[in-house]
């Protein structure tokens, strides 16, 4: 269940709401010396050139990409997957991506603009499992591991492992 | 730092031709019954402003040296703001959908201006 302030739910069911729900983005990796912090919306603005726009959250610059996000679905039974798209006009994420071997952690948070340190919806750290992209946009697919999925034993009587069963 | 309109340039556009058009930025989501809710989307929102300008020969040559080489078609700039000329207050602009296109008469290039202004 997402547990959301009283300044959310008043906005979320009012008839109109000034409250513009922002999207904070964090992505921890061991090759990143500090973690990539990015927002959903261009809350206040940090240099005309380059133009860049910023959100700060808990004294952490989280920077304005453009983004669209699609929550984990609430369905008993299925799989937290969450995806993130974002534009690809800039080249530095692929190979950012291409870079890495193993996964990056992301963590998903929900704030509002007019109290960016209060945080509404954290959702919990998913790995950052897939990529794809194409000239327009670049979408990553976060998840958890399922470790319900995973095998056990780990082995696998394979013929590489036990020649003689085979 | 973004570039300054060049002073070579008009100031102002032509009187009676400036339009501003306001950014949206909302989102509503209609009812079954009732007014729609409506809530902001984005905390800053672009408004349009567009006017028409009046260069001569040699102003449109610095225009399009501007435009090409200086703001690269895309960088935003500083623009004098036309509902506070007196005060020499400025509007940080880049342009918008689509560039001038200046129609040649009498010597003048006539060419209407297309603006959004960031917030």
């Amino acid at each position: 269940m997402r547990t959301l302030t009283p300044a959310m739910i008043q906005a979320l069911t009012g008839q109109e709401t000034t409250e513009v729900f922002v999207f904070l983005i964090t992505i921890e990796h061991a090759t990143l010396s500090e973690p990539l912090r990015f927002s959903s919306d261009p809350t206040e603005r940090v240099s005309t050139t380059p133009l860049l726009y910023k959100t700060v959250s808990r004294g952490d610059d989280y920077f304005y990409v453009p983004m669209g996000i699609v929550l984990p679905e609430e369905v008993e039974g299925s799989g937290t997957v969450s995806k993130l798209q974002v534009s690809n006009v800039g080249r530095e994420q692929i190979e950012l991506l291409r870079s890495i071997s193993d996964r990056a952690q992301v963590t998903v948070e929900l704030v509002l603009a007019s109290d960016p340190d209060d945080v509404g919806l954290v959702l919990p750290v998913l790995d950052l499992t897939t990529a794809s992209w194409d000239s327009l946009s670049l979408e990553l697919t976060l998840s958890v591991e399922s470790l319900d999925m995973e095998p056990w034993p780990s082995g696998n009587f394979d013929p590489a492992s036990f020649p003689a069963l085979h | 730092m973004a570039e300054l309109w060049p002073e070579t340039l008009p100031q102002c556009f032509i009187e009676g031709s400036v339009a501003w058009q306001l950014g949206d930025g909302r989102l509503r989501t209609a009812m079954d019954a009732g007014p729609a809710k409506s809530r902001l989307r984005t905390s800053a929102v672009s408004d349009v402003l567009i006017g028409t300008m009046k260069f001569t020969a040699a102003q449109w040559v610095d225009f399009k040296e501007f435009v090409s080489i200086t703001i690269l078609r895309v960088d935003p700039f500083l623009f004098p703001n036309p509902d506070d000329a007196a005060s020499g207050s400025e509007l940080l602009v880049r342009f918008g959908d689509s560039l001038p296109a200046g129609a040649r008469t009498r010597g003048y290039y006539v060419a209407q201006l297309e603006l959004e202004v960031l917030p």
